[in-house]
């Protein structure tokens, strides 16, 4: 078996991930996972991501893209099962994670974030994103910790053309949750507007993880009209 | 990587039987949304398939069996199988849903490609191949290549399972023994040099006595979820014995072991703390180039280790 072959494999085995597919992006192997309503013990996007660093001796970015049954099939199914699929949303919610394909068409317009990725030993910190099948990539000092995920999330909708030039007023950790995820809140200001900042709140697999999501929240309202 | 169009615009299920599919032409997917892309348009099309049927047939059926009954990957047995059969029909596209005990569903695009918003029927559909357009019935046995794929996928999953140790998810002791050959291999042919640890759990038999089996499974379990989150690519973890791990860590000084070991004790989110190990470690090819002696040096170190604690005061 090839290491692709056995990354893939590890990546199926994963509980309630239905479908692995992988694109490239520069020097990036692109990783993208459908992931159904079943409940893992530990979230799918910690997971593979563990175990494609492990069999990638390149950068790599795990897309999880969660879908649901359609409206129809959830009304045939059992309380129990209705209430696990409000779960899953709340929890796409929460992360952020792709789900854009089943949503509305006004949350298809906002940007997903694909990945986080810090590098130390550069001190560089990079926030991947797409919308609408086209990728960026934000850049920061990865020493600027969530600040910097901030910045670099930014730089990453600037990529995609937003005219908006908003700057990281702050951004904090709130709390460890016991599913390992990190709850992060950031304050934007935008130079157009007089004292108003624009708050974030997200969770994530990581504090910068968290704190590039919050950005995102943040950004939500005025992404809209922007891209 | 080829990077197609859905296959949801015109989902066509050639698997007989199937619910909702169909055969033959006149479905969604068929001419209608293009046809097979053939110069000579459908005839050509036709034509061309019924030539290279027996070309199919072989890459398709007979080249999937032998795969595997080889050591080649299921998955990229069901990749080459797709692509051949894309290849040959000149299809825009092809699918094949599985149903595996323990993995559920399983979707696989041609072209090892990922799922395109249109393809999402797919995650719903019943296990099949699908295609795009639709495969017309040329005598091409769509129920063998489903059935040879649900084998390659099968054959990986038990070749996963005899490789891993089930309770920890680390390599076992056979396919750490292999590893560790194929490392030294290397390390004298190409003088890539690596760390042999051999670690033992100090307190297990006093957990399982004290609290039961399961509780002693559980810090394994745990402790096998420490080691990967430890890893590099390219490092290697396996339960080499009830309490018994070893790791490979290649381009790696055993000065550096402390520290990696020390961030496995310290990784966060557990529900208990990581048991209390001992380790002793070798270097190939600095301090030995053959299995046993390698082996026997780590072992070596590992005992004096935990001699040294049993002299600790408590």
């Amino acid at each position: 078996m090839t290491s692709l072959d056995d990354l893939e494999l590890e990546l199926r085995k994963l509980p309630g991930v239905h479908a692995a597919g992988f694109d490239e992006l520069d020097d990036m192997l692109v990783v993208q996972l459908h992931v159904g309503p079943e409940r893992a013990e530990q979230p799918v996007p910690v997971s593979a991501t563990r175990i494609a660093a492990r069999h990638s001796d390149r950068p790599v970015t795990v897309e999880v893209v969660r879908w649901r049954p359609a409206p129809a099939a959830v009304a045939t199914q059992s309380p129990a099962a209705a209430i696990d699929l409000q779960a899953v949303d709340e929890d796409r919610t929460a992360t952020g994670l792709a789900g854009g394909e089943t949503a509305d068409t006004t949350e298809s317009r906002r940007p997903r974030l694909l990945a986080v990725l810090a590098f130390p030993d550069t001190d560089e910190l990079e926030v991947h994103l797409i919308l609408e099948g086209r990728r960026t990539i934000g850049r920061a000092a990865a020493s600027l910790g969530l600040v910097g995920a901030v910045e670099a999330t930014i730089d990453a909708v600037r990529g995609l053309g937003a005219r908006i030039e908003p700057r990281a007023r702050w951004a904090r950790a709130l709390e460890d949750s016991d599913d390992e995820r990190v709850l992060v809140a950031v304050a934007l200001e935008h130079d157009d507007e007089d004292a108003v900042l624009h708050y974030g709140l997200a969770a994530g697999a990581s504090p910068i993880d968290a704190a590039a999501r919050s950005t995102l929240d943040a950004l939500n309202r005025r992404l809209a009209q922007a891209l | 990587m080829p990077q197609s169009a859905g296959l949801g615009r015109g989902l066509a299920a050639i698997l007989p039987g199937a619910p909702g599919g169909q055969t033959g032409s006149a479905q969604a997917g068929g001419p209608q949304t293009g046809g097979p892309q053939t110069g000579g348009a459908h005839v050509g099309g036709r034509e061309t398939v019924r030539d290279s049927r027996s070309g199919v047939l072989r890459v398709v059926t007979e080249d999937l069996a032998a795969g595997v009954a080889s050591s080649e990957s299921g998955i990229a047995l069901i990749y080459k199988a797709l692509d051949a059969l894309v290849e040959q029909f000149r299809l825009d596209d092809a699918a094949v849903v599985l149903e595996e005990p323990g993995m559920g569903r399983q979707v696989f695009c041609a072209g090892r490609r990922p799922l395109g918003s249109d393809d999402e029927e797919l995650l719903t559909a019943p296990p099949g191949l699908y295609t795009q357009p639709a495969l017309e019935d040329h005598g091409f046995d769509r129920s063998l290549m489903l059935s040879l794929c649900v084998l390659a996928l099968r054959l990986d999953v038990l070749r996963y399972d005899a490789w891993h140790d089930p309770l920890t998810g680390l390599y076992d002791r056979r396919s750490f023994d292999r590893l560790l050959e194929m490392a030294i291999a290397r390390s004298n042919r190409y003088g890539w040099s690596f760390s042999l640890v051999m670690i033992d759990l100090d307190d297990l038999k006093a957990i399982n006595d004290a609290e039961g089996h399961p509780s002693g499974d559980e810090v394994l379990r745990q402790l096998g979820e420490r080691f990967r989150r430890a890893l590099r690519f390219g490092d290697n973890a396996a339960r080499i014995g009830g309490d018994e791990f070893a790791m490979i860590l290649p381009n790696t000084e055993p000065d550096l072991v402390p520290a990696l070991l020390e961030r496995v004790r310290r990784a966060p989110g557990f529900s208990r703390d990581c048991p209390r190990f001992s380790f002793g470690v070798a270097q190939c090819p600095a301090e030995a180039s053959e299995m046993e002696e390698l082996v026997r040096i780590a072992d070596e170190r590992l005992y004096e280790a935990k001699g040294r604690k049993g002299e600790e005061p408590v």
